[in-house]
């Protein structure tokens, strides 16, 4: 396996004429590693086929020094958390996480304890009785993440975890994922936005169009990033009362009210974003979600392109 | 770790387990509960009205063999597997280790076994308010009764599989293309008066519990009952197996 928990040589994944995945070859070890890119990458394909769901085209997927598609008893060590939010609404979170903790081989009783065990780790206790069709969406993710953790995998995956969380989950799935890292897991975070995977890792896989563009430190693109303006969106009960306490901020470049959001544009994300919980706390703003657009990494691959092509 | 290898069975036991709480939530298998038992009504309305014997109790079966049999499974059933794939909560099962014919498997029993509860009494009891009135003549047509239940039994599980099915192909309108199924074969071929409406189960199913068949005016054979007992038992198993085989080899995407 030579210290390598995820390899893909020469993968690709087509459909008919589009190509989702252009040959990729990567290796992983343990730690957190970010997979970076635009909406549109194959940053999802890649997880995909990295947890058996999608079959490669060309080339070979190995987790764990084994293939992965058609593998069943190697999923005992995998978790997944896949990015979109479909669950099933009608169960409870703790039915659903003892559910698939159960299809992991757990009798029913160990499969409830664990599953209680992930939602108190997501600080999801006091919900897990609820039905998942009436959690918000940050608590979606927490669920999510709890049912791709309660069999203790070796090796997760997780796609856009923190997407339209509020601030409370973020910090929490946050913490999860150090808390994974330090206890020498394999975790592979895939995220659109630089800032998510800065504050987990500085290992990146940066994708576009299919392809993997680089590896290595985070730090690298950084730089480029802060070239470019960064729009944040923040949904909230009163966009324009948070906008009075951010505007005039050093790091806040200019604000737009669209609806009940506010989009913010700054050149240093890593200071904005303390900044807004703290200005929503002194207006009495509430929350709802903080999301980065794509843009902001669409803005970067374009400015990499442009580059590459001068 | 307890871990023990989760095999086809154990795996279908907890699908169907997931699936039957998430019914019974909804709206669905009540009305088809609903659907099942009112024929009930009906044969006590008739019976009421001074009907009796073997001829009320095979205009009830009509009801069921025509109607409910093939229609029920339709929406219980269709929509069963197609819409894991439509919500994409395959991938959270998906990346489990219990193989995904049992997701198949746990599905069509969550589906089948309520509606069996429901349609195997409410048969019982439409056969014995037919023969409240003459009850000495129980003893006479008991081994029809026998016949109709077990039709109606491997009729419902092979429509329900065929319904899964169909389903599982065609995800994105289950429901209607069960449906369009039913419509151009069931109804369509099985009522044909020529020897092609033998490849509707209803008209199996139809032989098997002695009930009128369609006439068929050109070509016609008599087909014994024990032959077309032979049709659902084959097709039940065969269409679970084509199911498992679609979702086995399948691969789903989530960005549509």
């Amino acid at each position: 396996m030579s210290g390598a928990f995820i390899e893909c040589e020469h993968s690709a994944k087509w459909y008919g004429q589009i190509i989702a995945v252009n040959d990729v070859s990567l290796s992983v070890a343990s730690g957190v590693t970010g997979l970076l890119g635009p909406n549109g990458a194959g940053k999802s394909t890649l997880l995909k086929m990295m947890v058996g769901q999608l079959r490669p085209s060309k080339g070979t997927v190995k987790v764990l020094g084994e293939s992965v598609w058609g593998n069943r008893p190697l999923m005992r060590r995998i978790g997944y958390c896949p990015e979109h939010e479909g669950t099933y609404e009608d169960l409870t979170g703790l039915e659903m996480v003892t559910a698939m903790t159960e299809l992991h081989g757990f009798s029913r009783d160990e499969a409830r304890a664990r599953a209680e065990k992930m939602f108190g780790m997501v600080d999801l206790t006091e919900a897990m009785n609820r039905r998942l069709g009436e959690y918000s969406k940050g608590m979606r993710q927490r669920a999510k993440l709890a049912q791709a953790l309660a069999h203790d995998p070796e090796v997760i995956f997780l796609d856009e975890p923190l997407t339209g969380c509020d601030p409370l989950a973020r910090v929490r799935i946050l913490e999860v994922i150090n808390d994974l890292a330090a206890r020498g897991r394999c975790v592979v975070v895939s995220s659109h936005v630089l800032h998510e995977i800065e504050t987990m890792t500085s290992q990146i896989l940066l994708m576009h169009k299919g392809q993997l563009r680089a590896e290595g430190d985070v730090h690298q693109i950084r730089a480029l990033i802060d070239a470019h303006p960064h729009k944040v969106r923040v949904e909230c009960d009163r966009p324009r009362a948070l906008a009075e306490r951010l505007v005039g901020q050093e790091h806040v470049v200019g604000v737009t009210v669209d609806g009940e959001a506010l989009v913010i544009d700054t050149r240093m994300p890593d200071r904005l974003y303390p900044a807004i919980p703290e200005a929503a706390r002194a207006s009495g703003v509430y929350i709802r979600a903080l999301t980065s657009p794509d843009d902001n990494m669409a803005a970067v691959f374009k400015y990499l392109t442009e580059t590459a092509t001068s | 770790m307890s871990e023990t290898a989760i095999t086809l069975t154990s795996g279908a036991k907890i699908y169907a387990r997931m699936t039957w709480l998430r019914m019974k939530r909804g709206r669905i298998v009540w009305a088809a509960a609903l659907l099942l038992a009112l024929p009930v009504v009906y044969v006590a309305a008739l019976a009421i009205a001074g009907h009796w014997g073997r001829g009320l109790f095979d205009d009830v079966c009509e009801l069921y063999f025509r109607f409910l049999i093939p229609f029920v499974p339709a929406l219980t059933a269709s929509g069963a597997v197609a819409e894991e794939i439509e919500n994409k909560t395959f991938t959270f099962v998906f990346a489990r280790p219990a193989p995904r014919g049992s997701l198949v498997l746990g599905k069509l029993v969550a589906t089948t076994l309520p509606a069996l509860a429901v349609i195997v009494p409410s048969l019982l009891v439409s056969w014995l308010i037919a023969h409240l009135r003459f009850p000495g003549d129980m003893a006479d047509t008991w081994p029809h009764l026998l016949r109709v239940e077990f039709a109606a039994v491997a009729g419902l599980m092979t429509f329900a599989a065929l319904a899964m099915v169909i389903g599982t192909v065609f995800s994105r309108h289950p429901i209607v293309t069960v449906l369009i199924y039913l419509l151009l074969i069931e109804a369509g071929l099985g009522s044909a008066p020529i020897v092609i409406n033998l490849v509707a189960i209803s008209w199996h199913l139809r032989n098997l519990a002695e009930l009128p068949l369609p006439e068929t005016a050109f070509m016609a054979f008599s087909v014994p009952w024990w032959a077309s007992a032979i049709v659902p038992l084959v097709l039940t198993p065969l269409l679970t197996f084509l199911a498992t085989v679609a979702v086995n080899g399948a691969e789903y995407r989530t960005d549509r």
